[in-house]
C-alpha cells in the first residue's frame, strides 16, 4: 500500500494564503495512494503558470514543459508507456487561449489519461489578466474597462467535441474532488476535468464563499444520467442559477487512441519495451 | 541516332492528375531492372489538377547522379508539354505525343524537321481500347511505346507491369496487351533509336528509392516506435510511408493536429522511454522552435528531419532550397548543443536517420536533419538498404537497482552528459523541468545553480565535436587544380561531374559537409589549405554554410557558385561553372 505521503518532497508550496492549489495537491496525492499507485509509475505533466509551480511538490515522475502543450506532452508520454497513470494539469489561460487546438484534438483522439483543467477564471502568475472564462464585464489587469469577449464554457467545448469523459469539481469539496480524480484515472480514454478553483489575489468576483452557495453535486441525485451528452451540456451552462459538480458525463464504452490503433492489437508490450533494430528485408523489397 | 557521352535523358509531361509520376517511376525501375543506372527527377506545382508535372529520368554510367537541362526522349501527354519541352530537344531526339488530344501545327512540324527531332503521334486512348483496356491504360501503352524507341524487348518489361497491376490476372494479362500495342505501334514506324548506354548486372537488384522513402526506413530499422507529424511538402512522404506499412513495423503513427503538437510528442515519447521523431519543412519547423528549445532544457532527445523548400513564408512549395542551415542551428531561444546533420543521398539519409537517434539519446540534446525536395522527392539508383548497417546506442541509460533510488537525473558529470531513466523504472524520481532546475529537476533561481546547470549543459558540445565522423573528401585534394565544398543533395550531382570532368583532364576534389553543426574546423582548414582555388557551391541566396566556415575557421571563398530558383543545380551549369574557374 502507498500513502499519501509517499507523494511529498520536501519543497513547501509557494501558492498564495487561501489558493485552491493546496487542495487539489492533496487531493491528487490522496487519489494516487488510493489507487496503490507508487511515485514510480505516475508521470505528471505540468504547464506553466501557478500549478506548474507546484511541480516540484510531488514525489513522481513528471514534466513541466511548455506553456499551452501540456496535453501534447502527456499523450506523447501515455502512448509510449499506456501501462502508466499519466496526469496533465493546466490552467484556463494555457488550456482554451494557447493551447486550445490541443485541447479540441484530444478530445478527438482520445488519448488515455487524466486532464486537469485549473480554472480560476483569471491569469495568477502573470498577475491578473483574463482567460477565456472570465466573466463578460469582468475589470482586469489588461482590460481595465471590463472583458468584452465571450465566455467560453470548457465542459460546454469538449462535449459538443466528442469528450467521453468530463467532471467538475470544486477546491471546497475535497472528498467529491478525489473520488472525480480517480474515476479520471480509470477511465479508458481522455478524462477532462474541471476544477473550479479560487484565486484569492486575482479573482474578487468569484470566490469561495460565491462558488459555495452555488454548487451541488449532479451525482446525488440518483436519476441523473451520466450516459446524457445533451443533458450535461446544458447542465453545465454558465446562465443556470446554480453549478453543477460531479461526473458530469462518461462513455462507459470509451475506447482510448491506442486501443483504436488496429496494428497494436494483441501487443502486450509498451512502446518503451521495444526499441531494437528491426529488420527491414522484406520492406525493401518493393523498391527493387 | 542520338547518344550524348553515354547518357539519356527521358521526360514524360502532362497535366496534374494524368499519372505521370507513376508512369515514370514504373518506367525508372524497370530501367534499373534492366541494369541501366537511372535517377528519376519530378518537377510539380502546388496544385492537384491541371499543372504542369514532369518525370525527368536520367539513364547514365559512374558516380553521383547525372540531372540534365535537355530531353532526348520527350513523351508529351498535352500541347503545353510539347511547346514547353520540345526546346530542349537537341538534334536526334524523338517526340512521342498523344494524337487523341493533341494536334501539332504545321510550324511545330516544320521546326522538329529542321532540327531532326523524330516526332510520333500515337492515339493513347484508341490503342489501349483496341487492347482490351481503358482510359486508366494510356500510359501503359505510352510505356510501351517508350520502351520500344530504347530498343528493350517487351520480357524485359512485363514482370514490371505484372508486379504493378496485381489486383487480378485480368488486370495483368490486359496492361500487358497495352505495353505490347504501345511497342507494335513504334516498332512499325521504323525509328532507328540508338541506345548505347551500357547496363551493369549489379545494378539489376539494387533499390530505387528517394531520400524520404530512405529516412522512413531508418527510422523502422532503427527502432523508432512513434512518428508524429502535420503534412507539409517535401516532407510528406515520410509520414505517409510509415502510417502505410504500419501494420509491418508496429510503429504508432500519428498525424498531428500541427508542427507544436508533433515536436512535444515527441520529446514526451523520449521522456516516456521509446523512440520518436518527426519530419516537416521549413515554415511547420518554425513552429517547433520552442520545443527545440524544451529539448536542450530538458536533456529530453528530440529528432527533427526539416525538408527544405525555398521561402520565406509558403514560398515555393514543390520546389528545393538550401535555405534553411541557418534555422537549424539558431532556432529556438536561450543557448544549448544541438547537432545538425545534412545527408546526400538516400543512402546516407538511411545511415544518418539512425545515426541521428543514436547522437540524441547519447546527447540528451536536439537533432536535426535537413534533407530539401530534390533528396526527398528524387529517386536514386541505390545499394539494397539493411538493417545490418544499424546499431543502436542509446547513452548512459541505468538500471533498476538499490543504489540508483537516490541517483539524481541531472547529475553534474565530466562530460556533462547525466545517466537517465524513464518513467516506470523503480528509480529515483526527476522532474524534466522547462524551468532552470537542480540536479534532480527542482526549479531554482539561484545564480550559483543557474550558472552550474547551464555550462553542465553546454559541456556537451564539446563531447559531440569530438565524437563526429569528419567532413567526406571525394577525390585528391593535392591533385586537384579545383577544390569544392559543398554539401546535401548537391553532392550525387557533383560527383558525376567531377567524373566527366576528369575525362576532359580536369581534375577536382570535393568536400562534403554533412555534420554542419558543430563544425569540425582541423579538416575543412586542412582540406582549403594551399594554393589551389577552392570554391563553394549551395542553393541558397546568402551562402549559409560559407557563413559558418567564415565564422569558425576564419576562411572566405573567392569563388561562390549559387542559385535562387528552387531548382537544384543541373550538370551542365557545374560543368559550365568549374570549366571557367580551371582554365
Amino acid at each position: 500500500m502507498t500513502n499519501l505521503t509517499d507523494f511529498n518532497t520536501p519543497n513547501l508550496p509557494t501558492w498564495c494564503p487561501g489558493c485552491g492549489n493546496f487542495a487539489i495537491w492533496s487531493c491528487i496525492k490522496s487519489a494516487l495512494a488510493e489507487l496503490d499507485l507508487t511515485p514510480y509509475n505516475v508521470n505528471l505533466c505540468f504547464d506553466i503558470g501557478c500549478n506548474g509551480n507546484g511541480a516540484d511538490k510531488f514525489n513522481t515522475y513528471a514534466v513541466k514543459g511548455l506553456h499551452g502543450r501540456t496535453i501534447p506532452m502527456a499523450s506523447g508520454i501515455s502512448l509510449a508507456n499506456h501501462k502508466l497513470a499519466v496526469i496533465g494539469m493546466a490552467g484556463d489561460g494555457a488550456t482554451l487561449d494557447e493551447g486550445i487546438n490541443h485541447l479540441i484534438h484530444a478530445v478527438r483522439s482520445n488519448y488515455k489519461f487524466l486532464f486537469i483543467l485549473h480554472n480560476n477564471c483569471d491569469f495568477g502568475l502573470t498577475t491578473g489578466q483574463a482567460t477565456p472564462t472570465t466573466p463578460v464585464g469582468q475589470k482586469m489587469n489588461s482590460s481595465p474597462y471590463g472583458v468584452i469577449e465571450s465566455r467560453l464554457n470548457p465542459g460546454q467545448l469538449i462535449l459538443s467535441s466528442g469528450a467521453t469523459f468530463y467532471a467538475r469539481g470544486f477546491t471546497g469539496n475535497i472528498p467529491e474532488l478525489k473520488e472525480l480524480i480517480k474515476k479520471g484515472l480509470q477511465h479508458n480514454g481522455f478524462a477532462f476535468l474541471e476544477i473550479l478553483q479560487h484565486c484569492p489575489t486575482y479573482n474578487k468576483f468569484q470566490d469561495h464563499a460565491f462558488i459555495s452557495s452555488k454548487i451541488y453535486n449532479v451525482n446525488s441525485d440518483p436519476s441523473y444520467n451520466t450516459e446524457d451528452r445533451l443533458n450535461a451540456y446544458t447542465t453545465v451552462d454558465y446562465s443556470n442559477e446554480k453549478i453543477a459538480t460531479g461526473l458530469l458525463y462518461q462513455d462507459p464504452n470509451s475506447i482510448s487512441f491506442y486501443d483504436r490503433i488496429p496494428l497494436r492489437k494483441g501487443i502486450d508490450t509498451v512502446l518503451k519495451d521495444e526499441v531494437k533494430v528491426y529488420n527491414i528485408d522484406e520492406l525493401v523489397k518493393e523498391f527493387i | 541516332m542520338k547518344n550524348l557521352n553515354n547518357r539519356l535523358i527521358v521526360k514524360l509531361a502532362g497535366s496534374a492528375g494524368q499519372g505521370i509520376k507513376t508512369a515514370g517511376l514504373i518506367l525508372t525501375k524497370a530501367l534499373k531492372r534492366n541494369g541501366f543506372k537511372v535517377f528519376g527527377y519530378t518537377e510539380y506545382p502546388s496544385l492537384i489538377r491541371g499543372g504542369h508535372n514532369v518525370f525527368q529520368i536520367e539513364v547514365f554510367e559512374g558516380e553521383g547522379v547525372s540531372l540534365s537541362t535537355e530531353t532526348d526522349i520527350l513523351l508529351a501527354l498535352d500541347s503545353f508539354s510539347i511547346v514547353e519541352h520540345a526546346k530542349e530537344m537537341p538534334s536526334g531526339g524523338v517526340i512521342i505525343y498523344d494524337e487523341n488530344t493533341i494536334t501539332l501545327n504545321a510550324e511545330q512540324i516544320n521546326d522538329f524537321s529542321s532540327r531532326s527531332v523524330s516526332v510520333v503521334g500515337i492515339k493513347l486512348l484508341d490503342e489501349a481500347t483496341k487492347a482490351g483496356g481503358n482510359a486508366l491504360m494510356k500510359n501503359t501503352v505510352a510505356l510501351g511505346a517508350l520502351w520500344q524507341i530504347l530498343n528493350l524487348s517487351f520480357e524485359s518489361i512485363s514482370p514490371i507491369i505484372s508486379d504493378t497491376y496485381n489486383k487480378t490476372q485480368e488486370m495483368i494479362d490486359t496492361n500487358l496487351r497495352c505495353i505490347k500495342a504501345g511497342m507494335d505501334f513504334v516498332s512499325a514506324k521504323a525509328l532507328n533509336f540508338e541506345n548505347n548506354i551500357p547496363t551493369f548486372e549489379e545494378l539489376k537488384n539494387q533499390m530505387i528509392i528517394s531520400g524520404n522513402e530512405a529516412v522512413a526506413l531508418g527510422a523502422i530499422a532503427s527502432g523508432v516506435r512513434l512518428y508524429s507529424s502535420y503534412p507539409m511538402t517535401p516532407a510528406s512522404a515520410i509520414l505517409t510511408y510509415l502510417a502505410e506499412h504500419g501494420p509491418k513495423s508496429g510503429m504508432i503513427v500519428k498525424q498531428a493536429e500541427d508542427e507544436i503538437n508533433s515536436a512535444n510528442m515527441v520529446i514526451g515519447a523520449f521522456h516516456a522511454g521509446t523512440r520518436a521523431m518527426c519530419a516537416t519543412s521549413g515554415g511547420g519547423f518554425d513552429l517547433m522552435t520552442e520545443a527545440v528549445s524544451l529539448s536542450g532544457i530538458t536533456e529530453i532527445p528530440f529528432f527533427c528531419v526539416i525538408g527544405q523548400r525555398p521561402g520565406p513564408a509558403t514560398g515555393a512549395p514543390t520546389w528545393t532550397a538550401q535555405s534553411d542551415l541557418d534555422l537549424a542551428i539558431y532556432s529556438g531561444h536561450g543557448e544549448f548543443p544541438r547537432i545538425v546533420v545534412a545527408p546526400a543521398d538516400p543512402k546516407q539519409a538511411f545511415t544518418l536517420t539512425s545515426e541521428c537517434l543514436n547522437l540524441t539519446e547519447r546527447f540528451q540534446t536536439p537533432v536535426l536533419m535537413l534533407l530539401d525536395k530534390h533528396l526527398g522527392e528524387s529517386f536514386y539508383t541505390t545499394p539494397v538498404l539493411s538493417s545490418e548497417a544499424i546499431t543502436i546506442d542509446r547513452g548512459k541509460i541505468l538500471a533498476e537497482s538499490p543504489e540508483n533510488l537516490t541517483k539524481l537525473r541531472y547529475e553534474f558529470t565530466e562530460d556533462g552528459i547525466s545517466p537517465r531513466w524513464f518513467p516506470g523504472d523503480k528509480i529515483n524520481t526527476f522532474l524534466a523541468n522547462s524551468d532552470e532546475h537542480t540536479e534532480k529537476g527542482y526549479s531554482t533561481e539561484k545564480a550559483e545553480d543557474i550558472s552550474k546547470m547551464q555550462a553542465k549543459r553546454l559541456k556537451k558540445l564539446n563531447s559531440i565535436k569530438s565524437t563526429l565522423p569528419d567532413p567526406i573528401i571525394y577525390g585528391d585534394p593535392a591533385n586537384a587544380q579545383l577544390k569544392i565544398v559543398s554539401w546535401g543533395s548537391n553532392i550525387p550531382t557533383l560527383l558525376y561531374v567531377k567524373e566527366e570532368l576528369s575525362k576532359k583532364g580536369i581534375e577536382i576534389s570535393i568536400l562534403q559537409i554533412t555534420y554542419c553543426w558543430p563544425l569540425k574546423k582541423e579538416p575543412i582548414q586542412n582540406f582549403l589549405n594551399g594554393d589551389t582555388k577552392s570554391a563553394l557551391i549551395e542553393l541558397n541566396g546568402t551562402f549559409q554554410m560559407g557563413r559558418l566556415i567564415k565564422q569558425e575557421i576564419g576562411y572566405e571563398f573567392q569563388n561562390k557558385f549559387n542559385k535562387i530558383d528552387g531548382r537544384p543545380f543541373f550538370t551542365e551549369e557545374l560543368m559550365q561553372y568549374i570549366s571557367t574557374l580551371v582554365k
